[in-house]
């Protein structure tokens, strides 16, 4: 269960948190993700500072605590030994968290099951986005066009997101992509091979809208896999 | 000459299912995929069947075969 830790320490603001980081936060910041540490937040106070730690557990903040280089580090910081109040988590909302789910619904409710209405909830009316085989698109009918291309191509489409990681607006988003080709793409009649592609983009979001996409995906590999591009002979003995 | 280096994935020859290259010696074909991807390729020829079948029965060859479809039908009582 997630905790907030509070610590306050008296004295000079600038004086203790330039102890902290010279001396406290190397030690802390490499050792911080083993023990469940998620982020620390320093402020002023009237006399001194407030320490916010956010853990994904109490029971690691413990054991960071009582940690040998931990210890060491406050001691030459001239800190004093940690006392932290911890508060149980609640309710918490980031804003990267937030700017995922667009992304995310994009990809299982427009590409998978072609909830093709969901993209003016989804996509932003000024959206730009660039792709490597369809350049710059723009608004949400760009964004609808690009879409149809490829569910019209290919038949049971799906798109799963791999990982997928978000700081402030921008969400990076790593996916695998399935169809099977059924109609013609970019002048290649269709197939009915599988084919499986990578892709990785960017993504801003803004007012819980996808305003501005951009997009690698393995191209040649499909044109590979659909038999437009050829490929390496294999290396004979 | 350009040699481009094969994708991951590639599309099995026999029933078209997408196979990760690394493991494609291992891979076999489900049946109902081979029958959907043959179908698949002769999609053209299924379409046309109809049309093609009437055109034939047209054919004097056709409209006798019609007829001696019809007369062993009622012969064999």
């Amino acid at each position: 269960m997630p905790v907030l830790s509070v610590m306050a320490i008296q004295g000079d603001p600038d004086d203790l948190v330039a102890r902290m980081r010279k001396t406290i936060d190397p030690v802390a910041s490499r050792k911080a993700a083993q023990y469940g540490g998620i982020s620390s937040t320093v402020v002023r106070t009237d006399d001194g500072i407030k320490i916010f730690n956010l853990w994904e557990n109490d029971e690691g903040r413990h054991k960071m605590a009582a940690d040998p280089e931990i210890r060491a580090a406050l001691s030459d910081a001239g800190f004093p030994e940690p006392q932290f109040r911890a508060y149980e988590i609640l309710y918490r909302r980031t804003i990267a968290e937030t700017a995922k789910e667009p992304v995310q619904r994009i990809a299982d409710e427009v590409w998978t099951q072609g909830k093709l209405d969901l993209i003016d909830e989804l996509v932003a009316p000024d959206f730009v986005g660039t792709s490597p085989t369809d350049g710059e698109y723009h608004g949400q009918a760009g964004f609808r066009q690009l879409v149809e291309r490829y569910r019209l191509a290919f038949s049971n489409v799906e798109l799963k997101i791999d990982r997928i990681v978000a700081e402030g607006d921008w969400v990076s988003s790593h996916w695998t992509a399935r169809g099977t080709h059924t109609a013609e793409l970019m002048g290649i009649a269709p197939t009915g091979k599988d084919v499986t592609v990578t892709g990785m983009q960017f993504d801003r979001v803004a007012g819980g809208k996808i305003v501005e996409s951009h997009g690698l995906f393995d191209a040649l590999g499909m044109l590979q896999q659909l038999g437009a591009v050829p490929t390496a002979a294999p290396a004979t003995a | 000459m350009l040699a481009l280096p094969p994708p991951r994935f590639t599309p099995c020859d026999r029933c078209g299912a997408s196979v990760e290259r690394d493991v494609a010696d291992g891979h076999v074909c489900e049946r109902e995929r081979l029958v959907e991807y043959a179908l698949f390729q002769m999609r053209d020829r299924i379409v046309s069947f109809d049309e093609d079948l009437g055109a034939w029965l047209d054919t004097p060859q056709g409209r006798f075969e019609s007829f001696y479809a019809s007369y062993r039908r009622l012969t064999a009582g």
